[in-house]
């Protein structure tokens, strides 16, 4: 009893501490400002906007390409620009707040059940798929990224829960992978300022599609030939030979991590989480990386690694959460929508864990990351004509755009194909072993 | 399962049920005041905060009942069952 409150309450302040650099922080910075369009003149093309907490209005200029009639007046919006001439021009007005319609709503909550399954089963999954699909429904990007974020948290304690009472989950191992992960986000997002400052938005849209692919392709390939390897070769699960080597490594602390059951430097796992911490701020999955590092680095098998993955996934989350939150960003709208559907999907893939081997995981995880890489990789091209490195035909852009949507929605319909047939088998193969045992 | 058991299972899930239905129409009945409220940024973070962990305490209980009511029930065995049962990596590390 002792023990549990003890490692409660580690986990309150480590928790606590996680929040309070966010609380300090203030509100999120480099986001578009948000404030209320009072009015709109299509002859001069300008409109009056009132940023949020300001006393006075301004008159803005409307780029070109913006249509007057489909600017939002008197909502809360989010008004992007860019400096033309050392002056702000407006370069789209979108409404903060969408209206929800039954349609929107419904959509949001399969959206939720998806990324749930996904999470459930690999650890990952929830927001490079979430937010994409939020933002094709037409929520604006930082709003997406804030509700999405609002959502992960109590996803991830759900799932972390489930799993840790299933054995599967090592909250220690979680929770010091966590405190690095934040770190290795905060490097992560001034990678990419520095790389936005000097190339540009198509700079900055090319170095995250040039990392989705090439993380995703390297780790998804070795996890794809590992399962393949594992299934062809019967049940044995071995340890990497860099694991092997790596839990050699004895420079204090040495952690004990029962539930993984391994006895670790903690300066071994700063890497894990870093990385992790750096992928959730490139392409907002860092459990694509830091599960195979678990696994192929630390020597924890697939199935501890993904539920372990959870437990950083809710740390990184709640700090995340608070960021967006203090600015004021999170619709709870949409947060509790994608919940609805994502506390389902997320427990029953937790169930199916229980029923499948470390090699269908892994199956399911090399599927995924290979087609969400064959994706991103469509769009390069399309980038690279961006940064005017090569020439493509609008008809090629839209073709290659087509490519790059219609591989995530087939990684995502795959993906839980795997999941759900996975576990039912499972169960029935299981219900069908308890009925045919003697007695 | 036995009757007493299916029985408690089924009273908890209609509970849950209720309850998390009945949060969600209070909070779309009332969304523009709790969007207005919500997003005021600053301490008023602790409102989505408190009403996610909220949401997924109800509706996750009610989820994980419903889903075994269905009869969907995680297999009675362990990681370390299964590390066992598969060949453990610590093995391979002992000389």
């Amino acid at each position: 009893m002792t023990a549990r409150l003890t490692a409660a309450f580690t986990a309150g302040l480590f928790l606590g501490l996680c929040a309070v650099p966010a609380l300090a922080g203030g509100v999120p910075k480099d986001v578009p400002p948000t404030g209320i369009v009072s009015a709109v003149d299509p002859e001069a093309r300008t409109i009056v906007f009132r940023p949020d907490g300001a006393e006075r209005d301004v008159t803005l200029p409307l780029d070109a390409t913006v249509d007057t009639v489909r600017i939002p007046v008197g909502s809360r919006s989010i008004v992007y620009m860019e400096k033309r001439d050392g002056k702000s021009v407006v370069l789209d007005v979108s409404k903060m707040f969408v209206t929800l319609t039954p349609a929107l709503l419904i959509a949001l909550v399969v959206v939720g059940l998806v990324g749930g399954m996904l999470s459930g089963f690999i650890g990952s999954g929830g927001a490079f798929v979430m937010t994409p699909s939020m933002m094709s429904l037409g929520i604006p990007g930082v709003v997406a990224i804030a509700s999405n974020m609002c959502h992960k948290f109590p996803k991830a304690l759900v799932g972390a829960y489930k799993r840790y009472r299933y054995g599967q989950a090592d909250l220690k191992l979680g929770l010091v992978i966590g405190g690095s992960a934040i770190v290795g986000v905060q490097i992560g997002i001034r990678v990419q300022k520095a790389i936005l400052a000097a190339w540009g938005k198509a700079g900055s849209d090319l170095y995250l599609s040039v990392a989705y692919v090439t993380v995703l392709l390297s780790f998804g390939a070795y996890v794809l030939f590992d399962a393949w390897r594992l299934w062809r070769g019967g049940i044995e699960v071995k340890t990497s030979t860099l694991a092997l080597a790596v839990q050699k490594i004895r420079i204090p602390p040495v952690m004990d991590f029962p539930v993984a059951g391994l006895k670790l430097s903690l300066w071994v796992t700063v890497p894990v989480g870093l990385a992790s911490g750096l992928l959730v701020a490139t392409i907002a999955a860092g459990g694509l990386v830091g599960v195979p590092a678990s696994i192929y680095a630390l020597g924890t098998t697939a199935l501890v690694a993904t539920a372990t993955q959870l437990v950083t996934a809710f740390v990184m989350g709640l700090y995340g959460a608070v960021y967006w939150a203090v600015g004021g960003f999170v619709d709870i709208r949409l947060t509790l929508l994608i919940l609805a559907g994502s506390l389902i999907g997320i427990q029953f893939a937790a169930i199916g864990t229980t029923y499948v081997r470390d090699y269908t995981i892994k199956y399911t995880m090399g599927v995924a990351m290979l087609i969400v890489a064959a994706s991103r990789a469509a769009k390069v091209p399309v980038l690279l004509a961006d940064l005017h490195w090569t020439a493509l035909s609008a008809d090629a852009v839209g073709r290659l755009e087509s490519v790059s949507f219609w591989a995530l929605v087939a990684a995502l319909s795959s993906a839980c194909a795997i999941v759900f047939c996975a576990t039912v088998l499972g169960i029935l193969h299981a219900r069908r072993n308890r009925d045919a045992a003697p007695g | 399962m036995d009757g007493s058991h299916r029985k408690k299972l089924y009273g908890t899930t209609l509970l849950f049920g209720a309850l998390s239905i009945s949060s969600y129409i209070l909070l779309f009945a009332h969304q523009e005041w709790v969007t207005r409220h919500f997003t005021r940024g600053g301490v008023y973070a602790v409102l989505p905060i408190v009403t996610a962990f909220y949401f997924s305490l109800v509706h996750g209980t009610f989820a994980s009942c419903l889903l075994r009511v269905f009869g969907l029930r995680a297999a009675a065995r362990s990681a370390t069952d299964k590390r066992q049962s598969e060949g453990s990596p610590k093995e391979e590390v002992q000389p």
